[in-house]
């Protein structure tokens, strides 16, 4: 008796062992085929914003303590590989209060300017939340002097009469919300950062 | 012989469809129908899932312990869906961020423990490979008809594919999750209600057989 329990746990183990092992075995197969570069897959989105060769951002000495920014953050930050005579942002900002959790935009900050803002990651409501990561809306912030004292975008339902005003989406006030927390992100980082380190 | 391999099949398409007949993996059915495309994406998936899952456990029905079973299934079942996870990400990017959470769900999908349960392991590799194949399709169908019906109406297109300048009289409450459960209720109800009608005409037919039978009996006594 004592025998067969040892032995059916024994077996049962043993069974489960193996399975999960070949169960590995396949999945490190497939992913050995499968493997996404994140790496290229960034800068191949990149080019939606910046037509061009980019190389990651380095902090100029003397800057080091890490900014926190208000409904959104700033993954990575490049700059173009080349010297260029403008000064040249392409920024990955994630915004928060999105239909879905949170999303993702690349924003190319140009000479102090938003020239360009691109879908990265989102997942929003095809024909509805996904207006909101579209050119038409993005053109709002294009253009914009950010000085200094730039307060950051400011969501609005209805008409926009401030300057620093954005209109949202209606239908998609989630959506606009999640990508104006992302910009000013992108804006608040650049307010701290590359006005204060300048040009590399 | 034949036919019976065929009514196996045929079981999970039209008899027992795991969405309208059967009310199994809602979830899913609900979340991703608002295109048509990511439907028939979804439905695609579930089917390799489905079909690989069940062949495996069918082959495996006699060395996994019976006490054991289910974390034994539900291995097998997230291998298949992680492989399609990785294959998916790699060739069909657009698609896997439009599923988003619910691709790596599939592993939960009480469609396919369900007839990995009730099923394949109690049943021959074929018959069960035919079974999940069945089913898979049955679920494609059907999520691929909330998708189009739900696209049409909510966002005015047909697989992406603007349909003249009908998105400007969208009503968006077919893409929002009320919509999902408004469009497959009233296909529910008439998928059961077409069902019904041809399962009364075939009833009628027999019984208009069996009258002519006693008939020509009586005739002939």
């Amino acid at each position: 008796m004592k025998k067969s329990l040892g032995y059916e746990i024994f077996m049962t183990a043993l069974v489960l062992v193996i399975i999960a092992g070949v169960a590995g075995a396949v999945l490190g197969l497939v992913n050995y085929f499968t493997v996404v570069d994140e790496n290229q897959l960034f800068l191949d989105k990149a080019t939606a914003v910046y037509d061009g060769a980019l190389k990651e951002y380095k902090e100029p000495s003397g800057i080091s303590q890490s900014l926190t920014f208000e409904g959104g953050d700033v993954l990575r930050i490049c700059v173009p590989e080349k010297e260029t005579e403008d000064d040249v942002y392409v920024i990955l900002a994630e915004g928060e209060g999105a239909y879905k959790g949170t999303l993702q935009i690349l924003v190319n900050i140009t000479n102090g300017k938003i020239v360009k803002i691109a879908k990265y990651e989102a997942n929003e409501t095809p024909g509805l939340g996904s207006k909101a990561l579209e050119e038409g809306y993005f053109r709002q912030y294009y253009g914009k002097e950010i000085t200094p004292d730039f307060p950051g975008f400011k969501l609005v339902k209805g008409a926009a009469n401030m300057p620093d005003d954005v209109k949202a989406v209606s239908g998609a006030s989630k959506s606009s919300t999640a990508v104006t927390n992302a910009v000013n992100a992108a804006v608040h980082w650049y307010q701290a950062r590359a006005m204060k380190g300048g040009k590399q | 012989m034949r036919k019976d391999k065929l009514n196996i099949l045929t079981n999970g398409i039209v008899k027992s469809n795991p969405t309208f007949r059967l009310v199994l993996g809602t979830c899913p059915t609900l979340a991703v129908t608002t295109q048509a495309i990511n439907g028939l994406a979804m439905g695609a998936a579930v089917t390799f899932v489905l079909l690989c899952s069940n062949v495996m456990i069918s082959l495996l029905k006699r060395v996994i312990p019976d006490r054991v079973r289910i974390p034994a299934f539900v291995v097998i079942i997230a291998t298949f869906v992680t492989v399609v996870q990785m294959v998916m990400r790699k060739f069909l990017p657009s698609l896997y961020e439009a599923l988003g959470v619910f691709l790596p769900l599939i592993v939960v999908n009480c469609i396919i423990l369900a007839r990995a349960e009730a099923f394949a392991s109690c049943n021959p590799v074929a018959d069960s490979a035919l079974d999940g194949l069945g089913m898979g399709l049955g679920f494609t169908c059907s999520l691929t008809l909330i998708g189009i019906v739900r696209e049409f109406l909510g966002a005015g297109s047909f697989f992406g594919l603007p349909i003249g300048s009908l998105g400007n009289v969208s009503m968006t409450i077919f893409i929002l999750p009320a919509g999902g459960f408004l469009v497959y209720g009233t296909l529910m109800a008439l998928v059961n209600f077409l069902m019904r009608l041809s399962e009364n005409r075939k009833f009628e037919a027999e019984k208009k057989t069996l009258l002519k039978k006693d008939e020509t009996k009586e005739v002939g006594a």
